[in-house]
């Protein structure tokens, strides 16, 4: 297969992979753009519980998503321990928090699945594309999905 | 600098003679015709064109081309204004603004053939006799021979021969043109002949070096129109004495041979590249000309063959011109004169708006890191007399003078967004017959771009709706005993760092008895609510409310006054309405004067730090016991200097903290929200004052009720800016509940 990427060497596309509560989820290395400490937010009054606050980020207000609250897992308590990855959505840059971050996978097109159908608790449309690799089976979240009250707000 | 940054300087050039040419025109309108105004519009259409030609915009050429014209009229007789002219011209405007837009963009130009007729018509521009009869001294102008079915473009018979004589004034050399640019493109026309007059040309010893002796006589035989010709000389308009006249006869054939007159020109001129001087449209851009230069060229032209008298001391002279001692002083004398229009010419200079904003974006980020060292400097156990805290006061000092040296950069006069309103009312006036004019009042206060930018749309919707819903029908006005013609008083002024922007019209005012069933009707307010007049009034701003019976196509766009006043409150200012029916209404709206920074007060509430405008902080005080009454079931109010203002819990509202049962305990905040009244804030504590730079939530989350936006503490923490107006409007009222429900009950 033609590798025209540089730095991939199985030629398929990179995740970076991380843990909320015992899952693992990803995204699209590309639209990560930073991974950092957690830091005190500040509380945003009349906001959805998964939206923990905004935190400074060089001079930006960052809103932070409580990814476990967003997936119907139960909101976090966030500590140092966790994690925030600052991620591009359309004009907006945003910040999810996880427990971790586990991996960064370079994923070629047969590891790659359509969601499958489940249950409407765990709201499918939030996810992309299911990586099945090994025994490790990892959901990708659409990101344009999680944030979609954002999106409208701002039109 | 390539042709089409070259463009871009000439579009934006376009708008400022635009609204010069508005603002000119309006001027005449409401204070009748003065000579100077007269000539600053007709300036301003006559560069339009000018630049528009060196581009080949030919739509825009061929109309700005009779505007121009019809302005002549008047400029050559300044009791040819009237009202229908007026009215004319002043859509003319609009139509000129519509083609330049479309030459911008490279759209097809709306034909705007009629207008041009209309104007023809008007200013009677079809007959040359009568142009002519208007004034004789017009000779120069007066568009004798034009073909009006084909302006500009030129097909017109072939055959014509002109004698133009031109003698340039020593502005034209000043200025860096050159005849024989002029000259060539003439030769390009048809068969030249050039004649140099040098009679005018004094002794060596009596010449002045920057003053213009020659003159030429020029023979053309072309197959071009007049218009043509003119077009030539339309860069040196004003900068010479021209006249064209058309002659019957051959041309004269004892005239300089053009070939060997341009190459003696060419060979004199020092270094300068004069091919490339056609290419170039803008005359400060070209090298510093030296009108010496062009005057020996001349010289020794008119040496070499010219029949025309040289001066009898002429001879003599010539030698000494030659001397190079003298010819780089006069060339120094020259240059010295061109420095100084270049330095008057530097005097506004054209940012690009980025770099301003990265200016203001760097300055931000200086207040902030003030605040931080601040903090560092208190922690640090510095006491306030310590040099330390000293030199930090004057750090401070000097952020503030920076920080306004650098607002006033972006602050501009909201003339433009209001002279734009004009070609409002003349649309909506055209829609709807009725008839209005605009007045405009203090219309050079400042206020910053981004305020201004945002300033349009609700400005033009609250202006469409003065005409549509306020003025009156003419039949009906004069029945009252009105003048005819309605007034929309549009004044702006600037108020304890505020800028407050007033629409005032003379029309019917708010029909309350309408206004209240209209709202009955629709849900928005209860059945039996007993309202105030004021209440009433700004019923109108309330979501999903419209007045007008039908929807009309110039108010009714599907928006409402409500998301007028939400525009208003998204650039942080609040919009009130008085009406006096019969009489008509007054919108008043308050604006911050920048987007950028405000003068926050600190606040610790429910353990988080809040930050609330100073401007909108009345007082602040400590309660005792007895100061608190209670009113209804829930709410609450203090008693101060003979008021009632009903208590916010700051906390409990944003939903930080349980509702406090004890209000002696905090602080409390008096402050004004608008046209809701006022609230008395009660927070834990007050921290400080300070000022913040405002931070946009929206940018990358959304609005959030009752926060206006975020700011950047000296901790490195985000600190949220209370939107007081929300907070004192939506107090103690369910979450979703219509706002006149709070205001009914």
């Amino acid at each position: 297969m033609q590798d025209e990427h540089e730095q991939t060497t199985v030629g398929g596309e990179e995740f970076i992979a991380f843990r909320v509560g015992d899952q693992e989820f990803c995204v699209e290395i590309t639209s990560t753009r930073e991974i950092r400490g957690w830091s005190q937010a500040t509380r945003l009054p009349h906001s959805p519980e998964y939206i923990v606050g905004v935190i400074n980020l060089r001079g930006t207000i960052l809103p932070i998503m409580d990814l476990s609250a967003r997936l119907g897992m139960g909101s976090s308590t966030p500590s140092e321990r966790h994690v925030i990855i600052v991620v591009q959505v359309g004009e907006k840059t945003v910040g999810l928090l996880v427990d971790s971050v586990s991996d960064i996978l370079d994923v070629g097109p047969d590891h790659l699945r359509p969601v499958p159908e489940v249950s409407p608790s765990m709201a499918s449309e939030m996810f992309r594309r299911v990586i099945v690799m090994d025994k490790r089976i990892i959901c990708e979240i659409c990101l344009d999905a999680i944030t979609p009250d954002m999106e409208l707000q701002a039109a | 600098m390539s042709l089409d940054d070259i463009k871009e300087t000439f579009f934006a050039e376009c708008a400022d003679q635009m609204a010069e040419l508005e603002t000119g025109l309006h001027e005449i309108q409401s204070s009748g015709p003065d000579m100077d105004t007269v000539n600053a519009v007709f300036r301003a259409v006559h560069s339009i064109k000018g630049g528009a030609g060196a581009f080949g915009y030919n739509a825009l050429v061929s109309f700005a081309h009779v505007f121009e014209n019809a302005l002549d009229v008047i400029r050559n007789d300044l009791s040819q204004v009237n009202e229908t002219r007026m009215d004319l011209l002043l859509r003319s405007v609009d139509v000129l603004s519509d083609v330049i837009e479309a030459e911008r963009t490279g759209a097809e130009p709306q034909d705007n053939a009629a207008l041009a007729g209309e104007l023809e018509a008007s200013f009677g521009l079809g007959d040359a006799e009568e142009a002519a009869e208007e004034d004789d001294a017009l000779a120069d102008f007066a568009p004798v021979m034009i073909d009006l079915g084909d302006l500009g473009v030129g097909d017109a018979p072939s055959g014509h021969s002109f004698r133009i004589s031109f003698m340039p004034h020593a502005s034209l050399y000043l200025k860096g043109h050159d005849p024989l640019r002029l000259f060539r493109e003439l030769a390009e026309m048809g068969t030249l002949s050039v004649t140099c007059d040098s009679a005018e040309l004094p002794k060596l010893s009596e010449l002045t070096p920057d003053e213009a002796y020659l003159k030429w006589q020029v023979d053309i035989e072309t197959d071009r129109s007049r218009e043509d010709i003119e077009a030539v000389f339309d860069w040196v308009d004003g900068e010479c004495a021209l006249s064209i006249e058309e002659t019957g006869a051959p041309a004269m054939d004892d005239g300089v041979d053009l070939d060997a007159f341009l190459q003696t020109l060419d060979e004199t001129e020092p270094g300068a590249d004069i091919d490339d001087f056609g290419q170039d449209p803008e005359p400060e851009a070209e090298e510093p000309k030296n009108p010496v230069a062009d005057l020996i060229g001349s010289l020794e032209a008119a040496d070499i063959g010219a029949p025309a008298t040289v001066a009898a001391g002429a001879d003599e002279p010539q030698e000494q011109v030659v001397d190079p001692a003298i010819v780089q002083a006069v060339a120094a004398a020259g240059q010295r004169a061109e420095k100084k229009e270049v330095k008057k010419a530097s005097q506004t200079i054209r940012v690009e708006s980025e770099k301003v904003d990265r200016l203001i974006n760097l300055m931000g980020e200086l207040v902030i890191n003030q605040a931080m060292l601040a903090e560092r400097i208190g922690q640090a156990g510095f006491g306030n007399a310590s040099p330390a805290a000293l030199a930090l006061v004057e750090l401070q000092n000097l952020t503030r003078e920076i920080q306004s040296g650098v607002m006033a950069i972006r602050a501009q006069p909201v003339k433009p967004v209001f002279m734009r309103m004009s070609r409002i009312i003349r649309e909506v006036c055209a829609a709807t017959g009725k008839k209005a004019m605009l007045e405009l009042e203090g219309e050079h206060t400042e206020v910053d771009t981004t305020v201004i930018e945002g300033l349009i749309d609700p400005l033009t919707h609250m202006i469409r709706n003065a005409v549509d819903h306020g003025i009156e029908d003419p039949e009906t006005r004069e029945a009252k005993g009105k003048p005819v013609q309605g007034t929309v008083r549009l004044s702006a002024y600037h108020s304890s760092g505020r800028i407050v922007i007033e629409i005032r019209d003379d029309g019917a005012g708010i029909n309350r008895e309408r206004v209240l069933d209209k709202a009955m009707e629709k849900g928005i307010v209860a059945r039996d609510a007993k309202l105030s007049d004021d209440d009433i009034d700004n019923l109108i701003f309330a979501p999903g409310f419209s007045t007008a019976e039908a929807i009309t196509d110039v108010s009714g766009r599907g928006v409402g006054m409500d998301v007028v006043r939400q525009s208003i409150q998204s650039l942080g200012g609040r919009v009130n309405i008085s009406s006096d029916p019969g009489n008509g209404s007054l919108f008043s709206m308050s604006l911050p004067l920048t987007l950028a920074v405000l003068d926050g007060m600190i606040v610790k509430e429910a353990d988080q730090t809040l930050v609330l405008p100073v401007s909108a902080v009345l007082e602040t005080a400590t309660l005792k016991p007895g100061d608190v009454y209670t009113v209804g079931r829930n709410s609450r109010v203090v008693k101060m200097r003979n008021q009632l203002i009903p208590i916010i819990d700051v906390g409990s509202q944003l939903g930080f903290a349980e509702p406090r049962s004890d209000y002696t305990r905090g602080t409390i905040m008096v402050v004004e929200g608008g046209k809701n009244g006022m609230g008395a804030f009660v927070v834990d504590s007050i921290e400080g004052q300070q000022q913040v730079v405002i931070k946009s939530l929206e940018s990358n989350y959304k609005r959030v009720p009752s926060i206006a936006a975020a700011t950047i503490l000296g901790n490195g923490q985000i600190a949220l800016i209370l939107d007081c107006d929300h907070i004192v409007s939506h107090q103690a009222e369910d979450p979703g509940a219509p706002i006149i429900q709070s205001m009914a009950g």
